[in-house]
């Protein structure tokens, strides 16, 4: 291959042999053999064995479920009389999940939002001959990285898990353990959307006359709105999934339905489940777009 | 008894120059330019045009010497009276620096920005009153795009993006007018025809005018007071009719390292 390269140097008058190609293919060479050997031992070193998934009831298992994908269930695949319908059921585990997410962004989003301010210095005035203020500025710009560091750090499940075993399973201790992480993460990309923005327009706002901050809200958020809102809903879509995961661990959302009837190899019920969850965030990805594309932001 | 009543000085640089780190972008210069001037700055890529123009509307400070607006100096002057004077300073900036994801009444309405706080200007922007509407709406059909009045400005053409610039710089009730080669990236005809529209608003409303520009011919045809610059020192300061064609060919011949560094800074 790269005497092809050098040949058709040479017909077009250009040099290769200035340029280090066996060098460059070599590094590239080197690089995917390094990343195939570490994946290799990773694998023997946890004990990853796929083999095992053949095993006779495995599969079995695997093709009952597979199968039940086909035929989701409209009604309990074993009835109790007195519960409520099933399709009831499932549309007020789904409702119990979004109220749960919409909570969890509706308090994530506001603290993000002003961790996300302060971690920023794309609004600091001009701050020549003021050093308190300087220093001021500073010391909140590394507290609030470093609390966003920290809530990012750990998995919104770990969360969940340390506030429900000191406060008891309850739905507060479960949002609190969401916003944590949510909100760092909000912050934390809220900041790189706004810092990644053109200042032209804050810059002519001073220029005319405008304080900081209104040329900041004015002349920065404008523009990165549509970025903002594309993110926001994207973790909203993530607190449907964490919400969904928390039932797991005896929050009642959808996940907590989807584990009983797991438990029971009902899993017919599970995929009735997982379409209706499937469905949900269909339906607020459409959302999205098309509040985005009304901001005049990319629909992607 | 003769009465001459003076027209008082918008802009006045005594000595007045900047530095980066250590390069000199203008040296101390001085010049004094009235009420209701029309000037045009002439000069190859990085003689101080844009240096020039940023010290009189104070988005730079002088490192030297004294820069006096509207009879304020900019260096004694601060908090209040400086937005207060930087609000009647209007600026066409080279990339226009509107806000491409609003509409083109809101990046014209945030011309008076700096006369509102931050919640006078957030209820413009998003419930402007009618009167402000018409206003806008007035502006626009004098510049020729009344129809792009509730157009999104990401989805007008280049030239029509230099009218809103224009409107948001008139709407500002402005003194002053600086526009840094506004002109650079439209056709000769919109050119032609967006500096003779700048120069009619700043005859008819008596607002000081300075515009940078490449394009000589157009400063000479357009303009009763061209200042040339090069390497940030001043060439000449008259009326085009008193310059003969070597001192603007002198303006723009550069040499081979010149052209290569692309000005100083």
């Amino acid at each position: 291959m790269i005497e092809k390269f050098l040949m058709m140097g040479n017909a077009n008058n250009i040099n290769f042999n200035k340029f280090p190609i066996e060098q460059i293919f070599s590094r590239r060479r080197k690089v995917l053999i390094t990343i195939a050997s570490v994946a290799i031992v990773c694998s023997f070193l946890i004990g990853l064995n796929p083999v095992r998934l053949l095993n006779g009831n495995n599969l079995k298992l695997a093709g009952e479920f597979i199968g039940a994908a086909f035929t989701p269930a409209l009604d309990y695949e074993n009835p109790v009389p007195g519960t409520e319908p099933f399709l009831i059921t499932v549309i007020e585990s789904v409702l119990m999940t979004l109220r749960f997410a919409l909570l969890a962004m509706s308090v994530s989003i506001p603290i993000g939002a002003l961790l996300a301010f302060f971690s920023t210095t794309a609004w600091w005035p001009k701050v020549r001959n003021k050093r308190g203020l300087k220093l001021l500025l500073i010391g909140t710009l590394i507290i609030s990285k470093s609390w966003i560091t920290f809530a990012r750090s750990i998995h919104e499940l770990m969360w969940g898990i340390l506030f429900i075993t000191a406060m008891g399973i309850s739905t507060t201790a479960a949002i609190i353990a969401v916003s944590i992480p949510f909100s760092g993460i909000l912050a934390k990309i809220y900041s790189e959307i706004i810092e990644e923005h053109s200042r032209e327009a804050q810059e002519l706002f001073q220029s005319i006359g405008a304080g900081f901050f209104s040329s900041f809200c004015l002349g920065i958020i404008p523009q990165a709105l549509p970025d903002l809102l594309s993110y926001t809903f994207y973790r909203l879509e993530c607190a449907l999934r964490t919400a969904t995961v928390f039932g797991f661990i005896g929050i009642e959302t959808i996940g907590y339905r989807i584990k009983l009837s797991s438990d029971e190899f009902h899993y017919h019920e599970v995929w009735t489940y997982l379409y209706v969850l499937f469905g949900s965030i269909a339906m607020l990805e459409w959302w999205s777009r098309s509040i985005r594309k009304r901001l005049g932001g990319s629909a992607n | 008894m003769n009465v001459t009543h003076e027209r008082p000085d918008t802009f006045k640089l005594e000595s007045a120059g900047r530095n980066y780190e250590n390069i000199s972008a203008l040296n101390p210069t001085t010049i004094s330019i009235k009420q209701g001037e029309r000037v045009a700055i002439v000069g190859p890529s990085g003689s101080g045009k844009t240096t020039l123009l940023s010290l009189c509307n104070s988005t730079v400070l002088a490192s030297s010497g004294k820069v006096t607006v509207l009879g304020n100096e900019l260096g004694e002057t601060s908090g209040k009276t400086l937005k207060k004077i930087r609000s009647k300073i209007a600026t066409i900036p080279q990339n226009l620096a509107l806000v491409d994801s609003l509409r083109v009444w809101q990046n014209i309405i945030t011309g008076q920005i700096g006369c509102r706080g931050f919640l006078g200007n957030l209820i413009d922007l998003i419930f402007p009153s009618k009167n402000k509407i018409l206003q806008i709406y007035s502006i626009l059909e004098r510049l020729g795009i009344e129809e792009k009045l509730f157009a999104t400005t990401s989805n007008l053409s280049g030239g029509q993006k230099q009218r809103v610039a224009l409107a948001r710089a008139i709407y500002q009730n402005p003194q002053a007018i600086l526009a840094d080669e506004p002109v650079s990236s439209v056709d000769p005809a919109r050119a032609e025809n967006l500096v003779q529209l700048l120069n009619q608003i700043s005859e008819e409303e008596n607002i000081t005018l300075i515009m940078s520009l490449h394009n000589l011919e157009l400063a000479k045809a357009h303009f009763p007071r061209l200042i040339g610059l090069r390497n940030g020192e001043v060439q000449f300061d008259s009326n085009p009719a008193n310059l003969n064609e070597n001192k603007f060919k002198e303006l723009y011949t550069l040499s081979d390292r010149e052209i290569l560094d692309d000005g100083k800074c």
